[in-house]
């Protein structure tokens, strides 16, 4: 099986504070991974280097064979990885399909593409209709076909982390990044979010990386696990290694517990 | 140029940085609590020297009293502006603040054409404002250093000492610090957020007034716009210290009065240019460290 | 949602309603006074100085400050392209006019056209170390632009004539110049915003870090959005100045920028449509304000003239527009076809059920 992605001895400081020490891991097509760690373990800002928000100190990620360190946030995502955020980041003004099909501009690569665009030449207007049909195809496949044109802020808050799916669905990814998706979430809604999570990555053939603090989530549906502490990797292994590795347990719990 | 014509210049360069100091101290705090860029200080800096004027021309007070009487009420008119303009707009957009902040600096400068005129009035002691004695100039040696000029800086740092007293050394001090950090927490701790932000635009106006009249003593005018350059490179000045930080203003203020007069005195050709000089400062400090130079780095949470 | 009307439609009643606007100023240039035209070319102005700004603070949220110096640089760029070889050397009493603008005269649309080039070239330079910055700091910096550019034309005397400004301008503007150019601005601004483009300069201004996340470019499209901005900020200068026929640096404070924002805020920032109405409100308004500069009688009461009443008033307006109607006219919606046609047929749908 093809690696998808490849994080070699990725380092990165802020100040004095080391947020990411010497992180190694890798993923292959179509896994489905977790990404664990007590909070300020350092997840998210491993999600930030690789998707290029920061520059990694130390170390390189390596992607489809390429190397993307400090490459800009709007590359990384051209490159195909694409991502969800901690705090929901949805257009709030924008409707739903707008939402979705700012995803799809960075189609127009040239320059060219806003001349035609103002002009409102044929090959633009097909563009755009064909846009438009992609991004209602995307909000049908996801369920939220319904609420196109309804502002995002709008949306009950299970929808919205939906959408924000959807919308980086719309990028076309290979490598899509999911932090805790399920924040916040009801436990009905967080079944049907891991649903929808393993649906995703059968029907868009994705690779999938999962932050998650509901250990069901994680546990459920992760194929394989990363465990983070204090920025350093402490774990690796499928959930039940996982479950049963005394240092997981330590950090979670601040001391071994013995069985 | 001699050593006698450069301790001259620059202790003016000082005093003119004093000045604007004061006047950064207000935008500074004002931000700190607020994030708010109070558009109107300059304003309100204009209005002290016109209510010194009106106190001694046509309350007949005599002169001390009518300056004291209006760093007052230059403290009392931003209560209100803050009561009336900002206080409903807290929960605003920050752009709504901004924009409604430039309104009210708008009409302070259309309200004071309209009603005390828009020619210049002479604020000087050969109009009775204040005794012609602070008109003297002391020598030392080669040196010669006008009186008022000295008065200024020194009314200027005792004004500054007086504010980090309070800012540092009392209990409503204490509260204002707190509150620049997080106002739901400060609330929750007991504190009236409100009338303490209410007392910092007491406290930076009434700085504005001390600032206003002191700049009038130096170039003896007023007239509705006095405030608007003065005004915008104190607030530069603020920007350059670390936008927030009292001290920074401080900094900055006096950085950008001695730049301005040195610059002018080494080369007197680029006189004409000398109010481009702080654009010149921020855009290099804004490229270089935008948080200013005793700021504090404030990164967004990704 | 409802119904909406097809696109066929609504470009036809475009188009009948450019037609019928079209065929409004032609009647009003040949039948209205001198006064009715002048106010009818600064609405124009106008409607061009605040879609510009919509485009660059509502549509993408770059918070300007400094439009009134594109302005300044399209009036002055303009004019000393256009002014007559003979009267530059008249008027440039302190320092000659530098080579080859001393020699040149050209006609207007090129003047105009080189003009807004150039301001949207100073757009250019100006953005990239500005919009490192964000919100208030941005807001700070381009004022500080903006007066930057004001202090130089006072004091480039071989360029600018200084403070002395530039008079004896020939009168090009008229009806058909400003309202075409209004025009132009609002059909290329507009279709923009309808474009991917569009879409992509709001999420900007929604999050630009999702923005940045979704493949966005956001550092170059807001490079874009300023540049067309300053473009037709310095068209619309080179249209003021010749229409007002003497300009000078005081023209262009800050005081000007801030007119534009409150044109803007007026009709709803982050609204084209919302911009245009907002400018003719404005423009319009503030003639109807100029009656309080003159004694007037209301009722049994005379009142007295009083010069500078009207900025007053508009400043007294804009805070309490600010402090209960934030969103102004439009807010951040289009006035659009659909949405007439949605009002009418409640309306009418409603008139029809009372008469069951």
């Amino acid at each position: 099986m093809t690696e998808v992605l490849r994080v070699e001895n990725v380092t990165k400081r802020f100040g004095g504070l080391v947020a990411v020490d010497h992180f190694v891991g890798y993923a292959r097509q179509g896994e489905l991974l977790g990404l664990i760690g007590p909070n300020g373990a350092g997840k998210t800002t491993l999600f930030n280097v690789i998707t290029g928000m920061y520059a990694p100190d130390e170390g390189r990620i390596v992607f489809l064979g390429k190397d993307i360190s400090g490459h800009k946030p709007y590359e990384i995502t051209r490159s195909g990885i694409a991502r969800t955020f901690q705090n929901i980041r949805l257009f709030s003004d924008m409707t739903v399909l707008e939402n979705v099909m700012v995803s799809q501009h960075l189609k127009l690569r040239s320059w060219l593409w806003l001349f035609r665009s103002i002009a409102k030449t044929p090959g633009s207007i097909r563009m755009e209709k064909q846009m438009h049909k992609e991004a209602i195809k995307l909000l049908e496949r996801v369920g939220l076909e319904t609420f196109a044109s309804e502002k995002a802020s709008s949306l009950p808050y299970g929808l919205q982390r939906k959408l924000e799916i959807a919308r980086a669905l719309a990028t076309k990814p290979k490598l899509l990044l999911l932090d805790e998706p399920a924040a916040g979430m009801n436990p009905q809604e967080t079944y049907e979010l891991m649903e929808f999570i393993k649906k995703v990555r059968d029907d868009f053939s994705l690779t999938i990386m999962v932050i998650e603090h509901d250990m069901k989530v994680i546990m459920g549906i992760c194929e394989r696990i990363y465990v983070m502490d204090y920025g350093k990797l402490i774990a690796e292994g499928n959930p039940r290694q996982i479950q049963s590795n005394p240092a997981v347990i330590k950090a979670y719990l601040g001391e071994e517990v013995l069985l | 140029m001699n050593f006698a014509a450069f301790l001259q210049h620059l202790i003016n360069a000082l005093s003119l940085g004093g000045i604007y100091a004061l006047i950064a101290i207000g935008y500074t705090m004002v931000y700190g609590i607020l994030r708010l860029i109070n558009f109107a200080h300059g304003d309100v800096f204009t209005y002290g020297i016109y209510l010194a004027f009106y106190g001694v021309v046509l309350f007949l007070m005599p002169w001390w009293i009518a300056f004291i009487f209006s760093i007052f009420a230059t403290a009392f008119l931003g209560a209100l502006i803050e009561r009336i303009a900002y206080k409903p707009l807290r929960n605003a957009p920050r752009i709504s603040a901004l924009i409604t902040a430039i309104g009210v600096s708008f009409f302070l400068q259309n309200f004071a054409t309209v009603v005390f005129g828009g020619r210049a009035k002479s604020f000087n002691p050969q109009t009775g404002i204040y005794p012609t004695s602070f008109l003297a100039m002391i020598e030392i040696g080669a040196v010669k250093i006008p009186v008022l000029t000295l008065l200024t800086l020194s009314i200027a740092i005792v004004s500054m000492i007086l504010l980090m007293w309070i800012v540092y050394k009392t209990k409503v001090g204490m509260a204002m610090r707190a509150i620049s950090k997080d106002i739901p927490a400060t609330r929750l701790m007991g504190v009236n957020a409100d009338r303490i932000i209410t007392f910092t635009f007491i406290l930076g106006s009434g700085l504005a007034a001390i600032g206003g009249i002191l700049w009038a003593m130096k170039y003896p005018q007023v007239y509705p716009y006095t405030g608007m350059i003065p005004g915008l490179k104190a607030f530069i000045a603020a920007v350059v210290g670390g936008i927030g930080s009292i001290q920074g203003a401080m900094v900055g203020g006096f950085i950008l009065g001695v730049s301005e007069i040195m610059i002018v005195a080494f080369v007197p050709s680029l006189a004409g240019y000398r109010d481009a000089f702080a654009y010149a400062i921020l855009l290099f400090v804004l490229l270089v460290k935008p948080t200013g130079i005793l700021g504090v780095e404030v990164s967004e949470k990704v | 949602m409802g119904k909406m009307l097809s696109n066929g439609v609504k470009f036809l009643l475009t188009t009948l309603l450019i037609i019928a606007i079209g065929f409004l100023l032609f009647v009003a240039n040949k039948t209205a006074s001198e006064y009715v035209i002048l106010i009818l070319n600064l609405m124009a102005i106008n409607i061009i100085f605040a879609v510009s700004l919509t485009l660059i603070n509502g549509i993408t949220g770059i918070f300007s400050l400094g439009h009134a110096g594109f302005i300044a640089i399209g009036a002055y760029v303009s004019t000393l392209l256009t002014l007559p070889v003979a009267q530059k050397e008249m008027t440039f009493l302190i320092k000659p006019l530098i080579y080859p603008l001393n020699q040149i005269q050209l006609p207007f649309l090129p003047a105009t056209i080189i003009a807004g080039l150039i301001a949207a070239g100073f757009g250019y330079v100006v953005a990239a170390p500005s919009l490192r910055l964000i919100g208030d700091y941005l807001a700070i910096a381009t004022l500080g632009l903006g007066e930057t550019i004001r202090i130089i034309a006072n004091n480039a005397w071989s360029i600018t004539n200084g403070a002395l400004g530039l008079k004896a301008i020939p009168p090009y503007t008229n009806i058909y110049w400003s309202w075409g150019w209004a025009f132009a601005t609002v059909f290329v601004i507009a279709s923009l915003v309808k474009s991917s483009y569009g879409r992509a300069l709001k999420a900007i201004r929604e999050d630009s870090i999702a923005a940045k996340a979704m493949g966005i470019n956001v550092f170059s499209h807001q490079v874009m959005s300023f540049v067309l901005g300053s473009f037709f900020a310095g068209v619309g200068g080179a249209l003021w100045a010749h229409l007002i026929t003497t300009i000078d640096p005081k023209s262009f404070a800050f005081t000007k920028t801030f007119e534009i924002l409150i044109m803007v805020v007026l009709g709803g920032l982050g609204s084209i449509s919302g911009a245009i109405i907002g400018a003719s409100i404005y423009t319009v308004g503030l003639e109807f304000l100029r009656v309080l500069e003159s004694p007037f009688k209301f009722g049994f009461i005379n009142f007295p003239g009083i010069p500078g009443m009207r900025m007053v008033v508009l400043s007294v307006l804009l805070i309490i527009l600010m402090l209960f109607w934030q969103r102004g006219i439009m807010g951040r919606n289009e006035l659009s076809w659909d949405l007439l046609y949605g009002f009418v047929t409640k309306r009418l749908k409603k008139r029809g059920g009372k008469n069951d």
